[in-house]
């Protein structure tokens, strides 16, 4: 199939739904027929097409007879005629035995609003409308938004959602459209619970993506007890990293810049506090989180691998609440409330680590002066029922300095080295209801990412007194849901990206007429994706997203088809199989998960062009009654032109080549595997497990003598098991077990005599042998496991407050990950070191928590 | 202040105590194969080392292999002449010619290996500036052919023994005030010197700017290496200038001869040496994974061909 005719093919299947009423015009309804006036009643058009001798059967009650149309100049048969004028009607047009039956269909009614919470009236994400009688399902959006279609009439509908009492409201139908906003009751206890982002409700099994449990979450044991969403995600099948104390994700065979990380819509380079170990989302601000890798939606883009998409709260409209949280490493407070009454609110959330509070000058000594400090801040405004406006900040800096003795010219010299990284993010929102069917979001960003390491007025060898890489993106885009008829929605939008990316040079570049490491870059996004049910059990989804992106006088354009179908087997099982194309133009290169300033970025040249990834996935979930869900999902990844360190570049040391196109090389990889997921959900006791068997290889043309080699991100066996179990009404026990394959390392499998011993005439026993190896990636470590143990006790008081003290111990048994890995020859002993160094073990945390 | 150390202790535990696990992999037991390291250019004799792979502690090294044959062929597969045995694993023979190409066959132990080389076209070489701590190198790249450029600054100490002759024999002198004071009693008498080097050569470690050179464009080997390696992809059959850049101690150092070494080479050897810079560089950081190709069949090493030309800038 040409490239031509694949677009077209696409094309086709994404318009194909909106056609579906596209009437096979054959026999009477390819009569000819000729139109004196084109503008008219529609009885005077159906008088016409009577005229030309054909029987109209239809009840004139159910037709607006008198309603005025024109038609357009290209009708010229009757049912081309009959289409375009009764296109507005509930009416179905059929030959049936010589003549024309104009078959009635019921009118439909929309029903639409938005989803809240009851008392806080936070919108509701993902909530589901049920009508049983007639197996109609809507789902509210990502603004709470939903609109279900129906026929007039009286209606008990069913408002489900996994956290909260699921309720039932009576609404009547007449003939006009109804908005109706409707509040749903939080299930649980814990004010702090409130919201939480699972949809997976019992009744709607077919879903794309996982919705992740933050309450789950927020109750599992984590290091030094500081709560961490990344965590919550890594214990999802496919995502590997969760084995190495920090937050990577290593999503189905994919790099860690793979993944689209999204707060509030907000793009984010950078997600690290405290060299990886925390994630900057803080966990008192989140409303909900939805992680995809696969069944992407067609919005998304511009990641290869995955999206994370955060949600944060939007604030009590109707009381003021806070909290209060002291750890071992931070403190954090927050306050929530209304601004007007149902009308404005807002949320403030501050975290601040206080190691450094207790003395600067003697933790700069030690080398131990960190600190890092996060403030979100949320406001939202209801103008009136269909128009409300957003405004959301994250500001967030890590600074680690430390004293550096040195000698100069006989004289001792101390000066303060200061590494620094933070994100500051901005977003304004308006959320538009423009008709009962039709929700605009329309969402101005600015994200900026820097780090820096400022040596003062030190001279060490040639380095500069200070070294920054930069990152700031500057965006508008709108996204619309289009619930054009009950088995057909539409989702499209698109917008535009201007990025700006300065990347340092290597510390010791003093070379004249270098090309500058600043890069400037358009990026123009627009997507439209048909959801459309077929029958009872079936639903297809087809989309179309484009990207542009100019960069360097160089542009590319891409068209990514994502496709999925889905088939209900009853109420409990469904079959999903889907294909998703993503494209990359900003590759991201850093020391594994710790963000210093010899990071860089690449974004698309001449040279380099865009990584593209192709992903599979078929899956099978069965909702086993109503406390267990198993999935099993199987995948196939293709990913080419990915990019890699030529052999030699090396960030950690800074060996990095000026031109940011002599650091990297391209290739190809594969990633497949097979994923199972069990989820129980008993009354005091719940547990989730995951396993991914996986299988991720890559081949680059110079490396590895351009055979194929394990990628660092390959882990065949990757196994999680978390474990909630409710001891009484205060007492808490979590644990988690985490089991995967060992990194895979370099290592030489034979030493031998350097040629320069033998020129040099030394050829004596050397010092440095050359050696030999096999393959990259050609030795695995051991298996690494571990596992974490936590106690919650809570206190609720009478009046509403809550305190919480959570104790536990992270990797209380643990071989897990090492930090670094550092290898040597020992010559003398004919044998080859690995060194897994920084395992960390046994860490016990506790953290006290008052809500109010 | 105690809080101070106290907190400092419980984050040290909690943070960075963390264990440290070592893994020995033992390559004593790998098959120990043949390894070939020589090279042929047209001012030195060939000289080909043969050792196996493994370090050898009863050697204090790698085991040198003594009774094989190496065979030198032209390229009409004609053999040219056997190298002969001159010990410790090294096998010598004569010369090669510019722009000709080589078979090297190795006997040994029923096996035969070879590897096939060339030498590659002349280009002519002058300093053109010598200072305390760079030196200007000139190339005239002379044939439109690809060539490929290292640069090495070798260092080798000597020692000056002082004597005179009397009844025709030399005696040697032990201190400058000896000698002169032999010369106050015989004011004709026949005095010299021997200049005697040390057979082991070393590279001072230079470093370059210039982003033509593989070193400051990759920035790998950039400072302080060994050897600088340039293509003449901006010169092919011109001229260039190279500044070199080293330590200015390294030519006040005295009874010490410093050479210029320009050696044209082929792709095969080129690679293989940067490759082999990058290993030692790289595993001074904890890394063993930079691959070595070489050029013999089934054996380990490389028998590289190169044209050479070498100046004396420091006597």
């Amino acid at each position: 199939m040409t490239k031509g005719n694949k677009i077209s093919f696409f094309l086709f299947l994404l318009l194909s739904p909106v056609l579906l009423f596209g009437q096979r015009q054959s026999g009477l309804l390819s009569t000819p027929i000729k139109l004196t006036e084109r503008k008219g009643s529609l009885s005077y058009f159906l008088n016409q097409v009577e005229h030309v001798g054909i029987l109209l059967t239809y009840n004139p009650e159910n037709i607006r007879m008198n309603r005025k149309v024109t038609v357009s100049n290209k009708i010229n048969t009757v049912g081309g005629l009959l289409e375009e004028i009764l296109r507005s009607e509930s009416v179905k047009i059929k030959e049936y035995q010589g003549k024309i039956l104009l078959i009635s269909s019921p009118r439909l009614i929309t029903l639409s609003g938005i989803i809240k919470e009851e008392g806080s009236k936070e919108v509701i994400i993902g909530a589901n409308i049920i009508e049983k009688s007639s197996g109609s399902v809507a789902t509210s959006n990502g603004f709470g938004f939903y609109s279900i279609s129906l026929e007039k009439g009286d209606y008990e509908l069913e408002i489900t959602h996994t956290g909260y009492t699921a309720s039932r409201i009576a609404v009547t139908l007449g003939d006009e459209n109804l908005r109706k906003d409707i509040l749903i009751r939080s299930g649980l206890d814990l004010p702090e619970l409130k919201v939480t982002a699972s949809n997976e409700a019992q009744n709607n099994i077919n879903l794309r993506g996982d919705y992740v449990d933050l309450e789950t979450a927020g109750k599992l044991p984590s290091f030094l007890g500081e709560k961490d969403i990344i965590r919550a995600v890594q214990l999802y099948p496919g995502v590997a990293g969760n084995n190495g104390s920090s937050v990577n994700m290593l999503v189905r065979g994919g790099n860690t810049d793979q993944n689209l990380v999204t707060l509030d819509d907000i793009s984010i380079y950078n997600i690290n506090h405290l060299n990886g170990m925390f994630s900057i989302f803080n966990p008192d601000v989140l409303k909900s989180v939805d992680f995809y890798r696969s069944d992407f939606p067609s919005k998304y883009g511009g990641r290869l691998s995955s999206v994370l998409n955060i949600r944060s709260r939007d604030g009590d409209m109707e009381k003021y609440h806070g909290h209060a949280t002291i750890g071992l490493l931070y403190a954090s407070a927050g306050l929530e409330g209304p601004i007007v009454k149902d009308k404005a609110s807002f949320t403030i959330n501050m975290r601040r680590s206080w190691l450094d509070l207790l003395g600067k000058e003697k933790l700069e000594d030690a080398g131990l002066f960190y600190y890092f400090t996060d403030i979100n801040l949320k406001l939202n405004y209801i103008a009136n029922p269909n128009n409300r406006f957003y405004m959301s900040a994250y500001l967030g800096n890590d600074a680690f300095r430390q004293k550096i003795y040195t000698y100069q010219d006989d004289q001792s010299l101390n000066f303060k080295s200061t590494l620094k990284w933070g994100n500051k993010l901005v977003a304004f929102r308006w959320n538009r209801i423009i008709s009962p069917k039709l929700f605009k979001n329309t969402t101005a960003t600015y994200s900026q990412y820097t780090s820096s390491l400022n040596v003062g007025e030190a001279v060490i060898g040639e380095a500069p007194a200070r070294i920054y890489s930069t990152v700031k993106d500057l965006g508008v885009k709108s996204d619309f849901n289009y619930y054009l008829r009950p088995d057909l929605k539409l989702n499209f939008g698109g917008g535009l990206n201007l990025n700006s990316i300065i990347s340092p040079l290597p510390y010791n570049e003093i070379i004249e007429n270098t090309e500058s490491n600043t890069t400037n870059a358009l990026n123009l996004t627009a997507y439209l994706e048909d959801e459309i049910k077929i029958g009872a059990h079936a639903e297809f989804i087809a989309g179309l997203h484009y990207a542009g992106f100019i960069s360097n006088g160089v542009s590319y354009q891409t068209l990514q088809p994502r496709f999925r179908f889905s088939y209900q087997l009853g109420k409990k099982q469904a079959l999903a199989a889907s294909y998703s194309r993503m494209s990359q133009f900003i590759h991201q290169f850093t020391i594994n998960d710790f963000s210093i300033p010899t990071e860089f970025r690449i974004a698309s040249t001449k040279n380099i062009k865009p990584e593209f990834a192709e992903i599979f996935n078929l899956s099978y979930r069965l909702q086993a009654g109503k406390t267990s869900s198993f999935t099993v999902e199987a995948y196939y990844k293709k990913m080419r032109n990915l990019l890699a360190l030529r052999t030699g570049q090396d960030i950690t040391n800074n060996a990095l080549a000026p031109k940011l196109e002599d650091r990297t090389i391209n290739g190809q990889a594969v990633s497949k595997g097979l994923e199972f997921s069990y989820k129980q959900d008993l009354n005091w006791l719940k547990f989730q497990l995951a396993y991914t068997l996986s299988n991720t290889t890559g081949t680059f043309k110079d490396l590895n003598q351009g055979k194929s080699f394990p990628l660092n991100q390959d882990f065949r066996h990757n196994f999680n098991l978390a474990v909630n179990a409710s001891l009484g009404k205060r007492l808490e026990f979590t644990a988690l077990w985490t089991y995967t394959t060992g990194q895979h390392v370099t290592i030489p499998k034979n030493i031998y005599k350097n040629i320069d011993d033998v020129l040099l005439g030394t050829n004596t026993a050397s010092t440095s042998p050359s050696y030999v190896i096999s393959g990259i990636n050609n030795y695995t470590l051991a298996d690494n496991y571990k596992v974490d143990l936590g106690l919650n006790l809570i206190r609720k008081f009478n009046n509403g407050h809550q305190r919480t003290w959570s104790l536990g111990v992270y990797n209380a048994i643990a071989d897990p990950q090492a930090r670094y890995i550092y290898t040597t020859i020992v010559t003398q002993e004919n044998k080859i070191r690995i060194t897994e160094d920084i395992k960390i073990r046994i860490v016990p945390y506790f953290t006290f928590t008052y809500k109010f | 202040m105690y809080s101070i150390k106290s907190y400092t202790g419980l984050l040290l535990l909690l943070l960075f105590a963390a264990c440290e696990k070592e893994t020995n992999i033992d390559i004593a037991n790998r098959p120990a194969q043949l390894v070939v390291l020589g090279e042929l250019n047209q001012l030195d004799n060939g000289l080909v080392n043969l050792s196996t792979s493994v370090f050898s502690t009863v050697n204090s090294g790698f085991t040198d292999v003594e009774d094989a044959q190496v065979s030198l062929f032209d390229q009409h597969n004609s053999l040219i002449e056997k190298y002969t045995y001159k010990g410790k694993g090294n096998y010598t023979g004569k010369p090669g010619i510019t722009s000709q190409s080589y078979k090297l066959t190795v006997d040994y132990k029923g096996k035969t290996y070879e590897g096939m080389t060339a030498i590659p076209s002349a280009f002519q070489l002058d300093v053109k500036d010598l200072e305390a701590d760079y030196i200007d190198v000139g190339i005239n790249d002379l044939s439109p052919e690809t060539n490929n450029y290292i640069f090495e600054l070798l260092a080798r100490n000597y020692s000056v023994d002082r004597y005179y002759i009397t009844q025709g024999q030399k005696v040697k002198v032990n201190s400058e005030a000896e000698l002169l004071d032999q010369l106050s009693h015989n004011p004709g008498l026949q005095v010299g010197r021997d200049t005697t080097f040390s057979p082991e050569s070393r590279k001072i470690l230079i470093s370059t700017i210039d982003t033509r050179t593989e070193n400051a464009k990759y920035n790998e080997l950039r400072d302080l290496s060994g050897r600088i390696f340039l293509r003449d992809k901006t010169f092919n059959g011109g001229g260039t200038t190279l500044e070199i850049r080293f330590h200015e101690t390294e030519f006040k150092t005295e009874n010490m001869q410093i050479t210029l070494s320009v050696k044209s080479v082929t792709p095969e050897y080129f690679n293989y040496l940067y490759a082999m810079d990058l290993q030692q560089a790289k595993s001074t950081t904890g890394s063993l994974d930079v691959p070595l190709k070489g050029n013999m069949n089934n054996a380990l090493g490389i028998f590289g061909g190169c044209y050479i030309q070498r100046i004396i800038v420091k006597k």
